[in-house]
């Protein structure tokens, strides 16, 4: 979190999570060229170079794609999210890497343009076997492109949330262009079945895993509150609460966090301003809700970011009578002064 | 994230469910069944016994080999890096350029040696050429007489 645009600060941590990333690329390629050497000593540098990045690329970007539905089946993942942002960069180094020895090594060599000779050296788009695959990585790799520029704050704030969000479930549309890619592309002549069964085995656990997060979202958001009483939801009991954490209720479709900090409950909207993370997955930190996933921070009592920061989530109005615990879902507008109330 | 969103990530991960497989389903199913085993680079196999036909080109040596069962081999010797890395060769009438009546024999790649075995029928069929064919960029990069 920071008040103004600054190069990227390299905690101890998140250096720590890089040098790990930097150190299992260097390992896979190695070891994949390596093997390739005393298996295959024909090969040029170059081929070898083309297709370990691009089953590095590959794998990295399943495992990225496998922290979001990850994090929301445990949360034992949420280190992982954390620093998402850099193990995509590095997942867009290595496919460009991919891309431009491709590039060089299948069209740099004639008198046409390489771009020009990518989209026009195979036209054969009405045939699966012969389909121009090369095109789709390209396209591919232009989205991938675009996520690692914008991927700091600054084109967060800029481009606004909604927008930058947008730019950035592209990845979807990119990885099914990837999948595309690889059976058009290489399995057409790398016709081994295991090749064939990893990619599978890989698309399968991602789906499932992000239908099972689904399904658990969906499980969240239609639970049913029985009790209610002018316009209060009897939500839960005061004990189900732990200090300094919070319990999220979805009630009129939205989700609210409700907070326990220094024996006194707070209601605020469960949505960080930051890129939508779960606030009322977090916990208080420095007397701040602290979101899970990249640590943007909100006061209890107001739901604004300390100052000098601006953002500002709804509060909400919260009653509690012997043990039992009620919330009014209608939200005051963001960043109201609502005390909290008293555990009695 | 918000109620919408999670809605988007549900109905785009359900598409998934269908497109991935059918993606990968409809590939494998395309794929050209010379292409299994011809494709991919063959075994480093012994050279057979008798040399009946050698030509001498300025990056590669062919030599049509046959061994004391009467069965063909074709050896292919490339002394350099072809600067084309998607060549395939197939054998054609002689005269011909159309690779889709030709027999595809196999897929070149790095400087070394390449040994392709033939069927009876290869001489059988009388005069022929060897084509050197980029399936990338869909051209004919050589054109040996046989």
């Amino acid at each position: 979190m920071s008040a103004s645009y600054t190069a990227v600060g390299w905690n101890r941590q998140k250096k720590k999570y890089d040098w790990l990333i930097f150190g299992f690329c260097v390992l896979y390629l190695t070891l994949f060229v390596g093997i390739t050497a005393i298996s295959n000593p024909d090969y040029t540098f170059e081929t070898t170079l083309i297709r370990s990045t691009a089953t590095l690329a590959l794998l990295l970007l399943h495992v990225i794609l496998s922290i979001g539905p990850l994090c929301r089946l445990n949360k034992k993942f949420l280190p992982l999210l954390y620093n998402r942002r850099h193990l995509g960069v590095t997942m867009f180094t290595v496919a460009l890497v991919h891309g431009s020895f491709s590039i060089f090594q299948f069209h740099a060599l004639g008198n046409t343009n390489p771009f020009v000779s990518l989209f026009t050296s195979n036209t054969q788009f009405g045939s699966l076997s012969q389909f121009p695959f090369q095109a789709l990585g390209f396209f591919a790799l232009i989205i991938f492109f675009l996520m690692a520029v914008t991927s700091h704050d600054f084109w967060l704030h800029n481009l606004s949330p909604k927008t930058w969000k947008t730019l950035h479930m592209l990845v979807y549309a990119a990885y099914l262009l990837i999948i595309l890619h690889v059976v058009l592309g290489a399995l057409q002549y790398e016709t081994n079945p295991v090749f064939v069964i990893i990619l599978s085995a890989g698309s399968a656990t991602l789906v499932l895993l992000h239908l099972l997060a689904g399904a658990k979202e969906v499980q969240k958001d239609s639970t049913r509150y029985g009790l209610e009483k002018d316009g209060f939801t009897y939500v839960c009991e005061t004990d189900d609460i732990a200090a300094d954490r919070a319990k999220i209720f979805c009630i009129d479709k939205e989700r609210i966090a409700v907070y326990k900090w220094e024996n006194r409950l707070y209601a605020i909207h469960n949505v960080c301003k930051h890129q939508g993370g779960p606030l009322g997955e977090g916990k208080i930190i420095d007397g701040c809700i602290t979101c899970p996933w990249h640590g943007y921070q909100y006061l209890p009592n107001n739901g604004q970011s300390p100052p000098p920061f601006k953002e500002k989530v709804n509060t909400y109005d919260l009653r509690v009578e012997g043990s039992k615990l009620w919330l009014n879902p209608v939200p005051f507008p963001e960043g109201t002064e609502k005390p909290g109330v008293a555990i009695t | 994230m918000v109620k919408s969103l999670r809605k988007r990530h549900l109905q785009i991960w359900s598409m998934m469910l269908v497109l991935v497989p059918v993606s990968i389903i409809s590939a494998r199913l395309a794929t050209p069944v010379p292409a299994k085993d011809t494709l991919r680079q063959p075994a480093e196999t012994p050279a057979y016994t008798t040399v009946v036909k050698t030509i001498e080109k300025e990056n590669y040596s062919i030599r049509l080999r046959k061994d004391n069962d009467s069965s063909f081999q074709l050896e292919w010797v490339n002394k350099t890096v072809l600067t084309v890395p998607t060549a395939t060769i197939y054998k054609v009438a002689a005269g011909s350029t159309d690779i889709k009546a030709g027999l595809l024999i196999g897929r070149i790649e790095a400087r070394g040696v390449y040994r392709f075995p033939l069927d009876k029928s290869f001489q059988a069929t009388g005069a022929c050429d060897l084509l050197l064919y980029d399936f990338i960029h869909q051209q004919v990069i050589d054109t040996i007489h046989f």
